[in-house]
C-alpha cells in the first residue's frame, strides 16, 4: 500500500473510523511482526508488543504529522516498544561479541551462496546489540533508506551508517568463521 | 570517475548495504558503485550483503496475530471507548461482562448437554472413527482482565491444563476445555482467586 493510502487511512483513524484501523493493521501487520519477533524469538511476547504498537498508532492516529513516510512512523513505535521490552528485561546491552577469532576475510559470498544456510544468518544476527540488529534489518527486512532508519530509530543518520557499518563487519566476520568451522 | 571527495572508506562500507538493498541514490550511489569496481574486496562484500538480504527475505516467519490479533485490537478500542461513559456508571461494564460469561456459560452448558444426549455417533466433519471430546465437556467461558498480558494468560493456562477452544467472541469471551471435571473444577477455583487476571469465569 502506498504512502498516500496509509496517510488517508490515518487521517480516518483520527476520527475515530475503525474500518480504517482494520485496513490499516491489515497492510503492515506482518512486517511490524517479523521485525518484532525476529528480536525476540518468543511470538507470544512479539504478539503483546505489536498490540501495544497498533493500540499506541491507534490513540495517537490524530499526531501523524507527515515529516516521514507512515511506515517509517509506524516502524518508530515498533522499535521503541521493542527496546523498552529489552530494557525491562535487562538485554540492551548486548554486546556484538562475536567470532573474534575470526580473521578478516570477507569471503561471506561463499558462506551464504554456497551453503544457503539460514540457521548461520539467524546465529549472527542473535549476536548483534538489538539496536545494530534492528539497523540491519530495516535496511534488508523493509528495504528502508538510512535516512528512513535513522528516523524510525530517532538517532541521527551518521549514527545508522556507524550501526550499519559495525553491524555488517562483525556479520561477515561471524559468518566466515561458522563456515570455516564447516569446512573444517 | 565519478566520486565525493569527503566520503571516508567507513562510510562507504557502510553504504553498502543501502546499494545492496537498492535505495541508494545520486551522488552517493554513483561514489559507491565506483569503488566497488575499483575494489574486489568491496565488490565480494557486495555479493554478500545481496544474498544475505534474499535470504532476510526468503526466510519463513512465525505466523502473525493476523485476524485474532485484529480483534483483540478492537476489543480494546471498543473499552477505550466505553470508558467515559461507563465512568458516570461504576460498575457498569464489569455487571455487563458478567451477565454476558453467565449467558454464554448457560449455552456451554446446554451444548454440553445435548452433545452428552446425541451420544457417540457424534463426530467431527472429516474425522475419523475415534470418539471426540466436544470441547463443552468440561468447558469454562471466561473473560481475561484487560490488563493480562498474553504472556500472562499464556502462564496461567499452562499452569491449569487448560486450552483455548474458542474466542474471543464480539463480547471478548474465551471458552477453554479441561481434560476432565476435576481438572476444570480445580481451574474455575483457581481462577476465581485471580482477578487481577480473571474478570469472570463460569
Amino acid at each position: 500500500m502506498k504512502n498516500a493510502d496509509l496517510s488517508d487511512l490515518l487521517s480516518r483513524m483520527a476520527g475515530g473510523d475503525k474500518a480504517a484501523f482494520g485496513a490499516f493493521y491489515r497492510a503492515l501487520e506482518k512486517p511490524v511482526f517479523r521485525f518484532i519477533v525476529s528480536k525476540l524469538n518468543d511470538p507470544f511476547e512479539a504478539a503483546d508488543i505489536q498490540h501495544d504498537v497498533f493500540m499506541d498508532i491507534w490513540r495517537s492516529a490524530g499526531r501523524f504529522e507527515g515529516r516521514s513516510a507512515v511506515k517509517t512512523w509506524v516502524f518508530g513505535i515498533a522499535y521503541r516498544k521493542t527496546m523498552d521490552h529489552f530494557r525491562k528485561h535487562g538485554r540492551v546491552d548486548l554486546t556484538d561479541d562475536i567470532c573474534d577469532s575470526a580473521d578478516d576475510s570477507p569471503d561471506a559470498v561463499a558462506c551464504i551462496a554456497a551453503t544457503q544456510e539460514a540457521e548461520h544468518l539467524r546465529f549472527c544476527l542473535d549476536q548483534l546489540k538489538p539496536q545494530h540488529r534492528s539497523a540491519v534489518e530495516l535496511a534488508f527486512y523493509e528495504d528502508m533508506t538510512y535516512g528512513e532508519i535513522a528516523d524510525a530509530s530517532d538517532v541521527p543518520e551518521g549514527t545508522i551508517k556507524t550501526r550499519v557499518f559495525h553491524a555488517k563487519k562483525l556479520l561477515l566476520h561471524c559468518l566466515t568463521a561458522r563456515m570455516k568451522g564447516v569446512a573444517s | 570517475m565519478s566520486t565525493t571527495p569527503d566520503m571516508s572508506r567507513e562510510e562507504i562500507e557502510a553504504l553498502l548495504v543501502f546499494l545492496a538493498n537498492g535505495t541508494l541514490e545520486g551522488p552517493e550511489r554513483a561514489a559507491v558503485e565506483a569503488a566497488v569496481e575499483a575494489d574486489p574486496h568491496l565488490a565480494r562484500e557486495l555479493e554478500a550483503l545481496k544474498a544475505m538480504r534474499a535470504r532476510m527475505q526468503d526466510e519463513e516467519v512465525e505466523p502473525s496475530p493476523g485476524e485474532m490479533g485484529l480483534a483483540r485490537l478492537m476489543r480494546d478500542i471498543d473499552r477505550e471507548t466505553a470508558q467515559p461513559a461507563a465512568a458516570n456508571q461504576p460498575g457498569a461494564p464489569q455487571f455487563w461482562k458478567i451477565a454476558a460469561v453467565l449467558a454464554f456459560g448457560l449455552f456451554v452448558a446446554q451444548s454440553a448437554y445435548f452433545g452428552y444426549m446425541r451420544g457417540p455417533e457424534m463426530q467431527l466433519a472429516g474425522g475419523d472413527d475415534a470418539p471426540v471430546a466436544t470441547p463443552a465437556e468440561h468447558g469454562l467461558t471466561v473473560a481475561f482482565a484487560g490488563t493480562a498480558t498474553e504472556a500472562d494468560i499464556r502462564a496461567l493456562l499452562i499452569s491449569l491444563d487448560l486450552v483455548i477452544v474458542d474466542g474471543p467472541s464480539a463480547l471478548g469471551l474465551y471458552t477453554l476445555a479441561a481434560p476432565d471435571a476435576e481438572a476444570r473444577a480445580a481451574a474455575l477455583e483457581v481462577m476465581q482467586t485471580r482477578p487481577q487476571l480473571v474478570e469472570s469465569v463460569e
